[in-house]
């Protein structure tokens, strides 16, 4: 009896919830709007997120917003089998990497000009920003951006004999300092890394987008259509000596202590490239460790500096519309104010996506985001149609290398062919 | 209409009542498994015939294009050929290694149940848990059998991060872990085969040998098809192991672990293209389907004594 009671109450609220997602007029004063967010789990995020909505939803009491949130493993493939459902989210916090495949799916709809002016938004956000604006529509904006810096132990350095107020700035100084910073035991084994080395962390972005450019590789052809990594000789020298850190150098190993973040995090390598969202997670695991953040090291010195920005960011679903779209609209346009980012900020080490922050002495001093946000003012950001297969093509051209011995021209010019597939299938018929 | 157990109409025997009654019981599973079974393997058919962005509600009807790009596809036949390996390493092993302890099993008087309960818990374990504890194990630094292998003067192994070496070691996981299931379908085997067999054998003198070749392997044979044909299903279907232990969860290091429906998982759930991977899944379904039947037809065989 108890069950069918209970069975009926659920058969009931699914009843409602189906009869007020069906409704597109617009609702009395007392009537409450619901719309549902989704983004992957990430303990920070969640966290920031939540504060957010209770602030969203005091100032807007006839809104309230469902937070959804599913583990980064499986988060693709839940969104994309609620949509057939016909159930899922209004705004939805995707990778940039993923758009394309998302706008050509006709899943998300441009952002409201009413509430997102493209000229604005342009002025207002970091150039990074760029990304999300295909076929001159805007179609998402991020609360933040990260960039990639390097991340010192500074323990490490004191007992390796180096100045831990002076990390490496150049590529030859970034070899040098690993060496003297790596630890064997008699039989080989290592015990201490000096850099963290990992294709399948940050390391293939760091490779792609930043060795590879800084190297003077352009990646794509001007019209944006070809993959032109080894268009140099110079492409295979880069790709040479990232992967001669761990071939020839032998400064780090794929696959130490499980992964790159976790060997720093755990005291075990002196020297990683991580993103600025790695400072949550470092406050949270490694309290006591001490570390410091510089920006990334240029080819030889007096070379400018580069690095590689990319973000996540929120869109607005086809689900959404009429006064659904209205409150989704408004809860984007919250979640990416200036409060917001200040927040979101201060509780994931994420740098803020509007040009203001940039310009904020306390940010791009202080001892840690500082790297992150001063990389800000230079950063790129490469249009990717389908980031899995780009990030796989740059992890199998170094593990060719690494564990078949493989040459770096033929390593490479297969990666390239390899990623050129993405930009076929996304470019097909236009 | 719901049957009644009193007649209305005259017409209707006791009989007709009954078979009434079968019929409504088993209509129930029927629909359910054509619901949840058939329909969705007719309509993955349909999707492979069409070019679909899972996100999309339009899918253009595109012919066989979906099954000229398998065809040209080189990571589908690296896929494919990783399959038949874990099939050809995990089936023979894992079926002469569950017989033998089987075997010992059935000899044993004191604890029986302790051994069979050991071997099985492994098959009732979380296999995403086994597999971590496996690829921990494995883990080229710090790991419990390179660390066995330093200590024995032996140089440190790549294991997981080895493509020569790591579809042996998640291989042997799974073999490790379907044992249990196998031991006990054959002791359950042995079970059925009549003692007098036995009996009259050792009194003509047979010897160990000649009994488990001429007697236990032909009465076991309708349960070593039974084992190998799940088996070979098993491991056609390999996933979940392979996502757990193999280097970022893509069947790496360069796809040397990666299986069939790993590739169909990425390219309908990353790569978004559920027409190609309904193609493939098709394919994968006629494989299963062709293996299956050449292992009964093949394997079974009517034995007389």
């Amino acid at each position: 009896m108890k069950r069918i009671v209970s069975l009926l109450l659920v058969l009931g609220l699914m009843a409602g919830l189906l009869v007020m997602s069906g409704c597109t007029a617009k609702p009395k004063e007392t009537e409450k709007i619901t719309i549902e967010y989704w983004q992957y789990t990430f303990d920070t995020k969640v966290v920031a997120i939540d504060k957010l909505i209770a602030q969203f939803e005091a100032a807007n009491p006839n809104i309230k917003v469902v937070h959804n949130t599913y583990p980064y493993d499986n988060f693709q493939q839940k969104l994309t089998a609620s949509i057939p459902a016909g159930v899922g989210p209004d705004v939805v916090t995707l990778f940039y990497g993923w758009l394309p495949k998302y706008i050509t799916g006709d899943y998300l709809q441009p952002l409201p000009e009413k509430y997102f002016p493209l000229n604005t938004v342009k002025a207002e956000f970091s150039d990074v920003v760029k990304a999300s604006i295909v076929d001159d529509k805007l179609w998402s904006l991020p609360t933040t951006v990260r960039t990639l810096a390097l991340l010192w132990n500074k323990d490490h350095f004191t007992a390796a004999g180096l100045d831990p107020e002076k990390p490496p700035t150049t590529w030859a100084e970034l070899v040098e300092m690993s060496k003297q910073l790596t630890k064997r035991e008699a039989n080989g084994q290592l015990t201490q890394a000096g850099f963290a080395y990992n294709t399948a962390g940050q390391g293939h972005n760091w490779l792609r987008e930043v060795l590879l450019p800084q190297a003077g590789v352009q990646l794509l052809s001007n019209d944006g259509r070809t993959v032109t990594w080894n268009s140099t000789p110079a492409a295979y020298d880069a790709l040479q000596w990232f992967v001669d850190l761990a071939k020839k150098e032998k400064v780090g190993e794929i696959g130490f202590f499980d992964n790159d973040s976790n060997a720093f995090i755990n005291g075990k390598a002196s020297i990683t490239v991580d993103g600025s969202f790695r400072l949550g997670t470092l406050r949270k695991n490694a309290p006591d460790l001490k570390f410091g953040v510089a920006e990334l090291p240029v080819k030889e010195a007096g070379d400018d500096k580069l690095t590689f920005a990319s973000y996540w960011t929120h869109a607005i679903t086809k689900s959404a519309s009429g006064a659904k779209l209205e409150a989704a609209a408004k809860f984007l346009q919250f979640i990416t104010s200036e409060a917001s980012m200040e927040l979101y900020m201060k509780e994931t080490g994420e740098l803020a996506a509007r040009k203001s922050f940039a310009a904020r002495k306390d940010l791009s001093e202080d001892p840690k985001l500082g790297g992150f946000v001063r990389g800000l003012a230079y950063a790129e950001t490469t249009f990717m149609p389908d980031e899995s297969i780009i990030r796989t093509a740059m992890i199998d051209a170094v593990d060719r290398m690494l564990l078949q011995g493989a040459s770096a021209k033929d390593s490479l010019d297969q990666a390239a062919k390899d990623a050129q597939a993405a930009y076929d299938e996304f470019y097909k018929g236009k | 209409m719901k049957p009644e157990l009193k007649p209305r109409h005259k017409g209707l025997t006791l009989r007709q009542q009954n078979n009434l009654w079968a019929y409504a019981f088993i209509a129930v599973p029927v629909i359910y498994f054509f619901l949840v079974r058939v329909w969705p393997t007719l309509s993955s058919f349909n999707v492979s015939l069409r070019s679909w962005n899972i996100v999309s509600t339009n899918r253009p009807f595109v012919g066989l294009d979906n099954y000229k790009q398998m065809y040209a596809d080189p990571i589908f036949r690296k896929a494919l050929y990783n399959t038949l390996r874990y099939v050809l390493i995990g089936v023979p092993a894992q079926m002469v290694i569950a017989l033998g302890i089987a075997l010992l099993i059935q000899r044993v008087v004191k604890f029986a149940g302790v051994f069979r309960t050991a071997y099985f818990i492994p098959f009732i374990t979380s296999a995403v848990a086994v597999s971590w504890v496996w690829r921990f194990m494995f883990m080229r630094h710090s790991g419990l059998i390179n660390g066995i292998l330093l200590k024995l003067g032996f140089p440190q192994q790549g294991f997981l991060n080895d493509p020569q070496q790591a579809l042996w070691v998640i291989a042997a996981s799974i073999i490790w872990q379907g044992l249990g299931f196998q031991i006990v379908i054959f002791l359950a085997g042995l079970l059925t085969i009549p003692q007098m067999y036995y009996e009259a054998a050792q009194i003509d003198g047979a010897s160990e040998w000649q009994i488990f070749k001429n007697i236990t392997i032909p009465l076991l044979n309708p349960t070593i098809v039974f084992s190998s044909v799940l088996a070979t299903i098993r491991f056609l279907q390999t996933f979940t192991q392979i996502v757990n232990m193999s280097s970022q969860g893509r069947g790496g290091p360069l796809n040397s672990t990666l299986s069939v429906v790993l590739h169909i998982y990425q390219t309908a759930f990353e790569r978004f293209n559920m027409g190609y991977a309904s193609a493939m899944t098709v394919v994968l379904f006629l494989i299963i389907m062709a293996i299956t039947i050449f292992q009964l037809k093949v394997l079974t065989k009517k034995f007389e004594y």
